[in-house]
């Protein structure tokens, strides 16, 4: 503090001594590193929760791509069953017609046939009545409930034929 | 804030120190708000001019625990006087020789201390500072009452009176008077070697001697021992009474020792034909010590003057006036 009326000067006095400056700069600086670290490790933390955020979004939107894949996945799944199905049948369906193409004697020739579910309409030519009945009916009857059949005669003195057969069970078909 | 929050953890603190016969006496204020504290009081030796171990051990504990600890010094250089003007020129009208001394000016007046009493002062507290050395005369400026005539302040301690003579608040004359070296001289560590201490000592006796001698003239010192043996005759004291009365009749010498003195100076002031001398109308006496009432009786009946005494507590008038004199500083 100045003064006026002292003889001397007075000097301004320091508040604190070398060691105590050494020791405060020491506290400040350890408390610098100490705020940085914490900061540091604030800074890791909000990156890392941002981070689980954008993971768990990612699990939610992978969870809906999951549920949709699985509901494709189910509907291939029924699909392939319905393929699968539908290539049985027509596996079956081959083989029924190859077995009566097979029924039909070398005689007799086919023009039209006709194969529904429960029914199976046959066109074609036969040389005579008895050479259908013995040869082509006989098998007919083996297979189908119901036989009809309308014969119209040539000029050459063949037949043509209708024959219609139904089956009463519409999986007799295609067995 | 930022200032009350220092002041908070290191508090302004004062240690006042002023020399006596036996050594150092100090006081240890703190300032809480504006009103400082005493802490505690202590006395130490001086050895060689130099303070004691303790008290350097004292003063070193006091700063560490209170860094703005200020060091205050009244000083007792025989040197330090006062003069009622501070143009360097009138100074020298006086009688002062300005290349020897250092003076502070306060509004008309001057207090001075020779360079090697300064020096003498400061290496006292060696190895600290002094932070403020201050005049007993900026005391009595402060500590007297005004008066419009002629007043005679004296402050007094111990073996020491400092006399200043005020004419409608204005200086006119001062003096640095020893009352009695005796007591100096007892003091005074005659086991050092130091051949300066020897010339201290040497100085102080022949001041001694000078005064002795004026006081060996006075008549009324004899009367009073007389009337003091003739009261001793009719009271028929026993022996312990009688060492009773002795140290009382060496207080009473005291006494007349301080009232010589002040006569010796009332009559210098009288004579001294650099200042137009007026008649003394009032003596104010600020007393530090305890000086017997019979001295101010004494005072009045001789010097027919009206006397005026004053108490003080010298440490705290110092610690007032450092508080003043700074806050006067900063205003300015």
């Amino acid at each position: 503090m100045p003064s006026k009326l002292s003889f001397i000067t007075p000097k301004r006095r320091k508040y604190l001594d070398l060691e105590t400056k050494i020791l405060i700069v020491f506290l400040i600086v350890i408390g610098c590193i100490i705020i940085a670290f914490a900061i540091f490790l604030s800074v890791q933390a909000l990156a890392k929760s941002s981070n689980t955020k954008s993971m768990q979004k990612e699990i939610a939107m992978m969870e809906a791509e999951i549920e949709s894949y699985d509901f494709e996945y189910s509907q291939i799944k029924a699909l392939q069953r319905k393929a699968d199905e539908v290539y049985t049948a027509n596996e079956l369906l081959r083989g029924s017609i190859r077995n009566l193409f097979d029924l039909i004697p070398d005689q007799i020739t086919l023009s039209k046939s006709i194969m529904e579910k429960d029914r199976l309409i046959l066109y074609g030519v036969t040389p005579s009545k008895e050479v259908y009945n013995f040869m082509l009916l006989s098998p007919l009857k083996s297979i189908f409930h119901e036989n009809r059949t309308t014969f119209y005669s040539l000029e050459n003195g063949w037949y043509r034929f209708v024959s219609v057969n139904v089956l009463h069970d519409a999986q007799g078909l295609t067995q | 804030m930022i200032k009350k929050w220092l002041k908070y953890l290191w508090p302004d603190a004062y240690i006042v120190f002023t020399q006596s016969p036996e050594g150092l006496n100090a006081t240890q204020y703190i300032l809480k708000g504006d009103k400082p504290d005493i802490v505690g009081e202590s006395s130490f030796a001086i050895s060689k001019n130099q303070i004691s171990k303790d008290c350097a051990t004292y003063i070193q504990e006091y700063l560490s625990v209170y860094p703005q600890t200020q060091l205050i010094f009244l000083t007792s250089a025989p040197s330090c006087s006062a003069v009622g003007t501070c143009n360097m020129s009138e100074m020298v009208e006086h009688g002062i020789d300005m290349s020897i001394v250092k003076y502070v000016c306060k509004k008309n007046f001057s207090t001075y201390i020779s360079i090697m009493d300064l020096e003498e002062d400061k290496l006292l507290f060696k190895p600290f500072q002094l932070d403020y050395l201050y005049s007993p005369f900026f005391i009595i400026d402060e500590v007297r009452s005004s008066y419009s005539g002629v007043v005679l302040v004296a402050l007094h301690r111990q073996n020491r009176l400092y006399i200043s003579i005020y004419k409608n608040d204005v200086l006119l004359y001062a003096d640095n008077v020893i009352i009695s070296s005796s007591d100096f001289e007892d003091s005074i560590d005659m086991s050092g070697d130091d051949a300066d201490e020897m010339d201290d000592a040497d100085f102080d006796l022949d001041d001694l001697d000078e005064f002795e001698d004026e006081l060996d003239s006075l008549d009324g010192l004899d009367d009073f021992d007389s009337d003091m043996e003739a009261t001793d005759d009719k009271e028929g004291f026993d022996s312990i009474e009688e060492d009773e009365m002795e140290s009382d009749d060496e207080l009473k010498e005291y006494d007349l020792r301080v009232h010589e003195a002040l006569k010796t100076t009332i009559s210098q002031f009288y004579s001294n034909e650099k200042i137009q001398s007026d008649f003394v109308e009032k003596i104010q006496i600020i007393d530090t010590m305890a000086l017997s009432d019979n001295l101010f009786e004494l005072v009045k009946d001789e010097l027919f003057c009206e006397v005026d005494v004053k108490h003080i507590d010298l440490h705290k008038e110092c610690l007032n006036l450092m508080l003043k004199d700074t806050a006067n500083a900063i205003k300015t």
